[in-house]
This record gives C-alpha cells, structure tokens and sequence, in this order.
C-alpha cells in the first residue's frame, strides 16, 4: 500500500476530490468543526483503506461511501442529536446530494459567478451570513432586522443563487 | 413544485442546518421529504448550496475581488479539535451539594488549562455543584436549564444549580434561551437576573463588576441596596470594573524584580540577551482615542489591539526599544524576539478568533527618540492616525519582521519572533537603539473584544520583552 506509486496515486486522487467531497459532507452535517472531523477521520479511513480501491473506478463515490458511513458513527457517538432526521432520510438525501456532487466543479462555478451577479445589499446578506459566519441572530442586530425577517430575506436570495445556477448550467449544457 | 414551497423549504434547510426546528417541525419535515421526492431534491440542493457556501470562501473571493477582504472567523472550525486535546484536566473542589446529582455539562473546552488539583476529564463530563477555576482558555458549560456560559480564563465559577451560580473573579459571557428565564449568576456585590437574552459580565474579588447586555432584558441587583436596574440589549453597568482595569495600580515594589535584569545574560553559547529594562530601552503603547494623551509608560504591560468597524474603535500598537550599545560593531548573526503575554482582562475573549500578531521594525532612526510618556496617538514614530488602517503603522516607514500567533482565550505564555529579517534589521542599526511596533492583525467580531497584553519591564511577575542575539 505504502509504494511511492500508490502513495502518490491516492494524494492526486485525493486533492481531485478534496472540494467535492468537502461539499458532499458539509450538506449532511451542517454544523462545520463536525463536518471537518468527520472529514479527518474519512481521509485517514481511505488512506488506510486504499488498497482496496481498484484503480479506474469512481473514486468520489467510494470517498462519499465511505464518508456517509462515518457521518451515521459520529451521529451516534455524539450525546447531542446534531441532525435531528433520521438516519433512512439521511441515506435518502445522500442519495440526492451525491448527484449534485457529480456535477462537479461545473455547479460551484456557477455559484460563483452568480454570488458575483447579486446586488450590493443581497450579497451583504450572504458574506455577513457564510463568510463572517455570524449567526441568524447576529447578521439581524448588523442590519437591524429581526431574526424572522432575516431568514426570510436570506430565503428569497438563496432562491435566487438557485435560479441562476441552474439557468447557468443550463447555457454551458447548450453552449458545450 | 410551486415557489411558496420552494422557498418554505429554503428557509426550513437554513433553519434545520441552524438547528432551530422545534420536534414537531422536524417530523413534519421528514414525512413532507419521506413523501415527496420533489421536496427531497430540492431540500438537498437547498443543502449542497449551502455548504458550498459555507465550504470555502472562493464564491467570496470572486465577489469581493476588488474590496479588502475582512478577517474570516474559521477559528472555530480550526481551534476545537487541538482543544480537546491539549485540555488534559480541570479541577473541581466538590462543595456541599445543594442537590443530588448533576447540575451542568462541561459541553466545549478550548485549549483549557485549570487550576488546583486535577479530576481528569474530556469535554461532555457532567457537573455537581462546585467549584470550576479555570487559568486558561475558553470553557463553555451548559445547564440543565439551557443556560449557556462561556468562561473565559482566568475565571473562576461556582456552579450552585441549573440556575444559579455565582461568579467569583473573572469574565463570562451568558446566553439564556426563553426556557431558562430567571437565570441568576450572583458576584461579590451584584446579582444579575437574566431574563432570556445574552449578556457579558466581569467581576472580581474585589466586589467591581461589569455588566454589558448583548441581547435582550437583564436585571441587575446592586447589593448595596439600591434598586435593582433594568438594562436591554447595548446598555452597561460598569462598577469600578473597567476603571481598576485601565488604570492599574502601580508596583509598590522599589526593588528591581529578578525576572528584568538591567544587564546584558550572556548563555555562553554565543547568545546574549537584553530587556527592555537595559539602558536607554523603553517599553509603551498607544491608543486610538479623542482624549488628551495618556501616560502609558509605567503600566506593566503593553496593550495592542484591532478594533476595526466597531464603535467605539479602540485600537492599541505597542511600541518597544532595545538598547543595542553593547552589540555595536559586532554582526548579529540571529535574533529573536520573545514577549510575554500577561493575562488581559479588559474585554471579552470570545469576541476575538485566534489571532496573528505582527512585528514591525522602524526604518527612521532620528524615530528612536520616543520616550515612554510621551508618545500618544497624536504622536508616535511610523504613524498615522488618519490612515484607514489604524492598527498598522505607517507602511513606507517600517519593515516587516515577522508574525506570531495566540489562541483564542490564551493569555499567558510566551511568543518568540526569530528570523533573517529581524537579525538584518538590527544589523543595520547605526545608533544603537532599534524600535519596534506590535500590531495585531486579526480584528474583533464585535464590540468589547479582548485587548491582548504583553509585559512590560514594569511588571513585576513577569518577563519585560527581552532580545537575544547571537554574535560572530
């Protein structure tokens, strides 16, 4: 397992993936200091696991696999509940996350550039909420609204990300 | 799907991925995507997009490639796992229960180091009623009631019940969810009654508090008999606390402390060393402030903050002089810096990330001639208070010579600064005195965050900021 050749295959392999796979848990454990342990202790589980992987095969979906399975241990390891679903709707919107993941770096692109597109006062709304990480309550005393008003701002901005996404992906399909 | 859907849905992700939902919304949520595959695939999208969002900060980047980013809080992220591990134990001296059984968890505890004798444990162990003291880091205990404070070092907390406790020196910061109205955290002289919100109080043995409310109602009870003060979210009670804080009390100490010798150490190994103690060496910092200057050259530490985009902005730039007398005409082959962090309780530190400190030498010699009391924020070397970057000294004045950093609650240790541009930059010395600037990098997430402190050669416990060379 430890060949240099092996070594040097699973690294590029692994830095292939490192952002889709990153996503991929991110949407399943919202919470991030969860998310980026569980994404620890799954890079070590592949590393130490590479041999088993065949060469050729699709390694995001063995990386997701094998990911999804340490989401549902740290979900029982841990005294709080962190996501409250059920471990069947957990597996169900694996299923729905691990297509979007496929999509690649095309979808977070896209995202980018619409993020870009937004209009001074929303994209204020998306840095203060995902770049400063400020919580709901903390974005609503900088803009003096209230924590309801703020959900529903954010709601309505993050619609229109979705929209454009999809209409962006939608051209490059027809352009390609 | 119709939009009024899509966008219920949107706000349930964002609120589920906060985790807000009540039980109920969560069963009614599962059945709607159990049922429904529309609403799964769009639930899943709403997900994906939003973690990668959170993910990284590309999208940000793109967006904002012209403006000057801000500093991003990931401290968190980064901080909890070293936490777990280098938080080995905290002592607990059992007092008599008022109750059977546990009263709180010890839920976080980051970078925790805690005072007298030792029960070992991890993060998740579940409290009596007792005594925590807590010498460094942050701690975060929650109560059975919901009630949530985090401690920052030093402080020490007796836990009374899920409650009631009582502060007995230090700084928290509470957050009371509606379920635990009433939460009461009493000091020597004030009891302060929550009534569902978020608040920072300060207090010491002395019977000073400080009581600032973030959120929210809360009630403060003077014990000296007044009545009790209603206060809401931006309003403060400051009982003496920020005063015995901003003006320390001097050392009554004649005798030179042993841990600042006025003279050059040689190791015998080629290194020496100074403080700022020797020779024409001074130690001193300003602030950012309309008030007449104020004498800051005898406290024994310096200050040194970023305060930028809050209000009032307090920024603080340290400034020290090493007397290079003795090292003239030798060359320095290598130099380091090494400064002591004093425990810092003006501010709370759960408003400041993990922070990165930066070193500065001064290029303009005729500069060196500062002196301890009169430097102030209208006059300083390598300075500008008109410059948008209050916290950095003036950029065409000053070399940079290196970074440092401190963890989020730390506050006491020491940092060394070694490297080619530090020996370079004393080398080039010609009147053998060299001044430096500290600056911290790394801004506060909100108001009334923690100001970072280093001793000066005025402090009696600890070590005035020393430089060691070694000489060809």
């Amino acid at each position: 397992m430890s060949s240099p050749d092996r070594t040097q295959e699973f690294l590029e392999l692994l830095t292939r993936h490192d952002r889709a796979l990153g996503v991929y848990v991110y949407s399943l454990v919202p919470t991030p200091h969860d998310a980026d342990d569980i994404l620890q202790q799954t890079k070590m589980i592949l590393w130490r696991c590479f041999d088993q992987f065949e060469c050729g095969t699709n390694f995001l979906a063995w990386a997701r696999k094998t990911a999804f399975h340490q989401v549902l241990t740290h979900r029982r390891q841990k005294k709080r509940e962190a996501t409250p679903l059920s471990d069947e709707m957990l597996e169900l919107l694996h299923d729905e996350v691990s297509k979007l993941s496929d999509s690649g770096d095309r979808r977070g692109d896209a995202l980018r550039h619409c993020v870009a597109k937004l209009p001074a006062a929303h994209r204020q709304l998306v840095t203060l909420r995902y770049y400063e990480d400020l919580e709901i309550d903390g974005v609503a005393e900088r803009i003096r609204s209230t924590v309801g008003a703020v959900y529903r701002a954010l709601s309505r901005v993050r619609m229109s990300l979705m929209t454009c996404v999809e209409n962006e992906l939608k051209l490059e399909g027809a352009e390609s | 799907m119709k939009p009024a859907d899509q966008f219920r849905l949107l706000e349930l992700s964002e609120r589920y991925a906060d985790e807000k939902l009540s039980a109920a919304e969560v069963a009614a949520l599962e059945t709607e995507l159990r049922e429904n595959a529309e609403a799964r695939a769009f639930f899943a999208k709403a997900l994906h997009q939003r973690a990668e969002l959170c993910f990284d900060d590309a999208w940000h980047t793109q967006a904002a490639a012209t403006a000057a980013p801000a500093a991003r809080p990931v401290w968190w992220r980064h901080a909890i796992t070293a936490a777990a591990a280098a938080c080995v134990t905290f002592a607990a001296v059992w007092l008599n229960s008022t109750r059977d059984g546990t009263v709180a968890t010890l839920i976080r505890a980051q970078q925790c180091q805690w005072a007298g004798s030792s029960l070992p444990t991890v993060e998740g162990a579940r409290l009596k009623p007792g005594m925590l003291d807590l010498i460094e880091g942050l701690a975060v205990l929650r109560f059975d009631s919901g009630a949530e404070l985090v401690l920052e070092a030093p402080a020490t907390v007796e836990v009374l019940d899920g409650m009631n406790c009582k502060l007995r020196r230090g700084t928290l910061v509470a957050e009371v969810p509606p379920q635990a109205k009433g939460f009461s955290i009493d000091t020597k002289d004030a009891k302060v009654i929550d009534w569902g919100t978020k608040f920072g109080l300060s207090a010491g043995e002395d019977g000073k508090y400080l009581v600032q409310v973030l959120e929210g109602l809360v009630e403060v009870d003077d014990k000296s008999g007044s009545a009790s003060k209603k206060l809401e979210k931006g309003q403060r009670v400051d009982h003496g606390w920020s005063h015995s804080q901003l003006h320390p009390a001097g050392s009554d100490d004649a005798e030179p402390s042993l841990w600042q010798p006025a003279i050059v150490m040689d190791t015998g190994d080629g290194w020496q060393a100074i403080t700022t103690a020797f020779g024409r060496g001074k130690d001193s910092y300003i602030q950012s402030s309309e008030k007449a200057a104020q004498d800051f050259g005898t406290h024994p530490f310096f200050r040194v903050k970023r305060s930028q985009d809050t209000k009032p902005d307090l920024n603080r730039k340290g400034y020290l002089a090493f007397d290079l007398s003795k090292f003239s005409g030798r060359t320095l082959e290598e130099a380091e810096l090494v400064l002591t962090i004093e425990p810092s309780e003006l501010g709370f530190a759960s408003f400041v990330p993990d922070s990165t400190f930066a070193v500065y030498g001064v290029l303009d010699e005729t500069a060196d001639t500062w002196e301890e009391n009169g430097l102030s924020w209208q006059h300083a070397p390598a300075h500008d208070p008109a410059q948008a970057e209050r916290h950095l000294p003036v950029a065409a004045k000053v070399k940079l010579l290196g970074r440092f950093d401190i963890a989020q609650g730390i506050n006491r240790g020491t940092r060394k600064l070694r490297g080619p541009e530090l020996a370079s930059f004393l080398s080039a010395d010609t009147n053998q005195i060299a001044t430096l600037i500290i600056c911290r990098e790394t801004n506060e997430t909100q108001a009334s965050g923690l100001v970072h402190a280093f001793a000066t050669k005025e402090n009696s416990t600890r070590s005035a900021p020393m430089l060691r060379v070694k000489l060809r």
